[in-house]
């Protein structure tokens, strides 16, 4: 391999795959598609970069409304991608199977949901047993690795989000209703298979 | 500059590959390649201790991400809360790498959790390796 093409090979190849998925995903660069890039840019421009931050703001949430299958979201006033800056799914027994980049897909406490400003509890409305299998499904990448950008395909890594909705749609139920590349938590809760139990922060 | 410059370009032709699985893999085992190559390419033109400059100046802002995180600099800022993320980040060209590790775990973080700190010394290491080899 050549000088000139050790220096340009990851360059060019970038730009060739930047244009094949902006290719495959036009349809979610218009405003009114609400897709995750599209709000991200917009309040990227307003100063907000990533997930938002803020002061824990306890408050009694009443998760004993959930079952295991259901949604929990969390967020704080700033989030660059939506309203809600992350997202688990409960497994029951006051635990929720979560994604962070220091622990993977691991199993967490409930109540570090109670902190966020935001919180948002989703009843996902499937059958017990089709949330029993989703859930196992999730369990069984407990410990597989984070990225915050993965993409839905692939199934070696893995944020937040990803998880939960690839736990459904291995059962049929597909919780991304506009085909995002990547999904935001808030996008779970337009989701036509999930009503909102409980909404904090608003 | 060239390590730099092929580095972030890695970030983005690996990070999109994602979208596209194995190619990502493919594109993690070139990137280690490609990067051996230009350890030999400066080996031709620059000395030792040139070589093991650049070996560090070109990884800086994975050293800085990781001994800011280990040295809890990043409680400092509420923004240093991101210092982990773009630690990931600029370790991109080799994660799916590290995706094909076993999901060990230690000390209930998971394997490639303490990769992400070695990486930088260990892209330096490989951009200094070919100085090991004896020259004609």
């Amino acid at each position: 391999m050549s000088d000139a093409a050790r220096l340009s090979i990851f360059g060019l190849v970038g730009l060739l795959l930047l244009l094949l998925v902006m290719g495959a995903n036009q349809h979610l660069l218009s405003s009114s598609s609400g897709s995750v890039i599209y709000t991200y840019v917009t309040n990227f421009a307003e100063g907000e970069i990533g997930t938002g931050y803020g002061s824990p703001t306890p408050g009694l949430v009443p998760f004993a409304q959930l079952e295991p299958g259901d949604i929990v979201l969390g967020g704080w006033p700033n989030t660059a991608y939506g309203r809600y800056s992350h997202a688990g799914l409960y497994l029951g027994g006051h635990e929720v199977l979560e994604g962070y980049v220091d622990y993977g897909l691991s199993i967490q406490e409930l109540s570090t949901y109670e902190d966020y400003s935001l919180v948002c509890l989703l009843r996902v409305n499937a059958p017990a047993e089709v949330k029993a299998r989703a859930v196992a499904y999730a369990l069984d990448k407990e410990k597989e690795m984070f990225y915050p950008l993965a993409f839905k395909d692939g199934d070696r890594l893995w944020n937040c989000t990803k998880i939960i909705w690839r736990a459904y749609a291995e059962q049929g139920i597909d919780l991304d209703e506009i085909n995002d590349l990547w999904i935001a938590p808030e996008s779970l809760a337009h989701s036509r298979w999930v009503s909102v139990l409980y909404e904090k922060g608003f | 500059m060239r390590a730099i410059f092929i580095h972030l370009s890695a970030i983005l032709a690996v990070g999109l590959a994602i979208y596209f699985p194995l190619l990502d893999i493919i594109l993690a085992a070139i990137y280690i390649y490609v990067i051996w190559r230009e350890g030999c390419y400066c080996r031709l033109r620059c000395g030792r201790i040139t070589m093991a400059a650049v070996a560090i100046i070109w990884q800086l802002p994975g050293y800085l991400l990781a001994g800011a995180i280990l040295l809890s600099v990043e409680s400092v800022a509420q923004f240093s809360y991101y210092f982990i993320f773009m630690l990931e980040l600029w370790d991109t060209p080799v994660l799916p790498l590290f995706s094909l590790l076993p999901d060990w775990t230690w000390l209930d973080r998971p394997l490639y959790y303490y990769l992400l700190f070695l990486t930088a010394p260990l892209l330096s290491l490989l951009y200094y390796s070919p100085e090991f080899i004896k020259k004609d």
